[in-house]
């Protein structure tokens, strides 16, 4: 009898056991086949935040390019995929671009560098103030960012963000950082620069620089440099 | 507001890889035919510059190769070339020559021909414009220049044109004093015009890692010269350049979406943007979109979504705005002669990917990843046309460089 029930537990150990690989199996199986997330490569990345031009078909099927980006504003040549000579490499994945106003011919440049681990970030804003302070004038401001134009009527119509703000001879502009704006679980962290190039009155120019703001990919959660405040 | 195109401010789409991929077949055949070339190995003295004469037949040569190579560039076919501008080196010595490229009347891009056997023989070739054909760039170097010289009590002279690589357009402008003495010179980068450090921009010349690369490359250019010797030499030189028939296929105002949430929503919002722009407006705009597309399908916090629930999510968006009639449906066993007929009716669609490959230029593989498929190249290979999510770009991957797809088509 004792045999028997021992075989009994047994084999109703084994039906478990079955049961859990076979659960275990097709949970694997499902989450094999789950598309995604699709991640961004760094290299991409790299220069998420500079208004990218838009690619067409041309009547004869060639792709063609148009750098308008806004308005009467353009990309001037192409993103380039290194850091401004008018700001410190603080990171590998660094991009720059500039676009021009053809009606003022006024330029503005952008600088995207993109972090992938925290205590590197940090630790570039740490640096990027100080290189800055040394450079420039450097205080805080508020920019009041109108919402996209295709945006959803329910969403509110205007974003407030705070930035830091920049003016040199060389160049004036806002510096904003941006913690995990693709995805709460995943660790980007990026700094934004956009800026008008040469002495100028930084002014004159938040509205083109705000258009280019509204052209990049979305800040919402900007902050300013942290160690800047 | 005027809106003033930017005829002349097309600069550079620079593609020295793909250049390089167009000519790595001819280094092939070179390395595998056993002809020798000692006798360019034993000529140490031997000139190494390029004539411009030489330099267009290159440039006539190689046009056509990239017509016939390259799907985007068909129209260069039969194109002719016309000099342009010779481009030098920091020591004053040609390092590269421009060609137009001119087809009946029109001009239709640029191919750079090295200057010198030291390079590379092709440089870049683009459908835009050189950095030095932009009046604004080279009114701008000439004004940074003048005041710099106007700081020292100097003028400046006529500029000479600089390449030192691929986005690396400089303009040398010589100082000189009320004599007409030169005195100095100043350089300007032309791409984003600025004052250039000369010594900044010198390459290192220690280091046995770089001596090595140096080595490496040289070898590789001497191998793609003399293979172009060969070819230069051939009676025929048509024999090279491939004919390509086929068909293509493509859907113009798709727009295009950087990552948000998850692929999948991202892609299938760019599939609705589509429509938002072609009779069905009641779609809100790109962040709404795709927040609504990821939370009916289900998208999870890390991005991945459930294929199946696709379909799904879309049909559950555009009922929400008032387009029941709208169906979208999955496809797992989808043929190319589907996708064809998808696009040729202007309908584009979620393309899914397990073990998704590189597209073609890329460097990462896509893995398990959603697409809005836009256009596709059906000729000796099948090239299918996407938007990634990953930038705004129009990119081909050879169709079934994947381990498993599934469509969703989403038809009105």
């Amino acid at each position: 009898m004792r045999f028997l029930e021992n075989d009994r537990t047994g084999r109703v150990a084994l039906v478990l056991l079955l049961i859990a690989v076979g659960a275990f199996g097709a949970l694997l199986l499902l989450d094999l086949l789950t598309i995604g997330p699709g991640y961004p490569p760094p290299e991409a990345l790299q220069k998420w935040y500079i208004p990218q031009p838009r690619y067409e078909y041309a009547e004869n099927g060639s792709v063609v390019v148009n750098r308008t980006i806004e308005g009467d504003i353009v990309l001037l040549g192409d993103i380039k995929e290194r850091c401004s000579s008018l700001f410190p490499d603080l990171s590998r994945y660094c991009s720059h671009a500039v676009y021009l106003d053809t009606v003022s011919s006024d330029r503005y440049l952008i600088v995207n560098w993109y972090f992938d681990d925290n205590a590197d970030f940090l630790q570039a804003e740490e640096v990027l103030c100080s290189r800055l302070r040394s450079s420039g004038n450097v205080t805080s401001a508020e920019l009041i960012l109108p919402n996209k134009p295709d945006i959803s009527p329910d969403e509110p119509i205007t974003g407030l963000i705070t930035v830091t703000k920049y003016e040199s001879e060389a160049s004036s502009g806002y510096f904003v950082a941006v913690e995990k704006p693709l995805s709460p679980e995943h660790s980007d962290y990026f700094i934004v620069y956009y800026g008008v190039l040469g002495p100028a009155d930084l002014l004159d120019h938040t509205d083109a620089l705000e258009e280019l703001m509204l052209r990049s990919y979305s800040l919402r959660g900007a902050r300013p440099l942290a160690s800047c405040s | 507001m005027k809106i003033m195109r930017p005829k002349k401010v097309l600069p550079a789409l620079l593609m020295l890889l793909l250049a390089a991929s167009v000519l790595l077949p001819i280094a092939g055949a070179a390395a595998t035919s056993g002809e020798s070339h000692q006798t360019t190995e034993c000529s140490p003295e031997r000139d190494l510059t390029v004539s411009v004469h030489t330099a267009s037949s290159i440039a006539s040569l190689k046009v056509n190769e990239i017509a016939g190579d390259i799907p985007d560039f068909a129209d260069w076919r039969n194109g002719n070339v016309e000099f342009s501008t010779t481009y030098y080196n920091f020591e004053g010595a040609p390092a590269a020559y421009s060609f137009d490229i001119v087809v009946n009347g029109e001009y239709r891009g640029y191919i750079l021909v090295s200057a010198t056997r030291k390079n590379y023989p092709i440089l870049e070739f683009s459908k835009g414009f050189a950095p030095d054909k932009c009046s604004e760039l080279m009114t701008h170097s000439s004004e940074i220049a003048g005041k710099f010289a106007e700081k020292r009590g100097l003028n400046t002279g006529d500029a000479e044109l600089l390449y030192l690589g691929a986005t690396f357009y400089y303009a040398k402008f010589p100082l000189a004093d009320s004599r007409g003495i030169k005195q100095d010179f100043i350089i300007i980068d032309l791409t984003a015009p600025s004052i250039v450090d000369e010594s900044s921009t010198r390459l290192p010349v220690t280091g046995d890692e770089f001596l090595q690369q140096q080595q490496e490359k040289q070898k590789e250019i001497s191998v793609l010269w003399e293979a172009l010797d060969d070819q230069m030499k051939s009676p025929d030189l048509t024999i090279s350049t491939k004919l390509v028939t086929g068909t293509s296929g493509y859907i113009n105002g798709v727009p295009t979406y950087l990552w948000q949430l998850g692929c999948s929503p991202t892609a299938s919002a760019m599939v609705l943007g589509y429509w938002d722009s072609h009779g069905y407006p009641n779609f809100p705009g790109e962040d709404p979109l795709i927040q609504e597309l990821a939370t009916a399908m289900g998208t999870t916090p890390e991005g991945s979504t459930w294929p199946w629930d696709i379909d799904d999510g879309i049909d559950e968006v555009c009922a929400d705005h008032g387009y029941s009639s709208m169906d979208s449906s999955d496809d797992a066993w989808m043929t190319f002669d589907e996708v064809k007929s998808e696009v040729d009716a202007q309908r584009p669609f979620v393309l899914s990917l397990w073990g998704g490959g590189t597209s073609i230029g890329g460097d990462e593989p896509y893995g398990d990843h959603s697409v809005a498929y836009v256009g596709y190249h059906d000729y000796t290979e099948d090239w299918v046309s996407i938007h990634d999510t990953w930038d705004t770009q129009i990119h081909n991957i050879v169709y079934s460089d994947w381990l498993g797809a599934m469509a969703t088509w989403v038809r009105p």
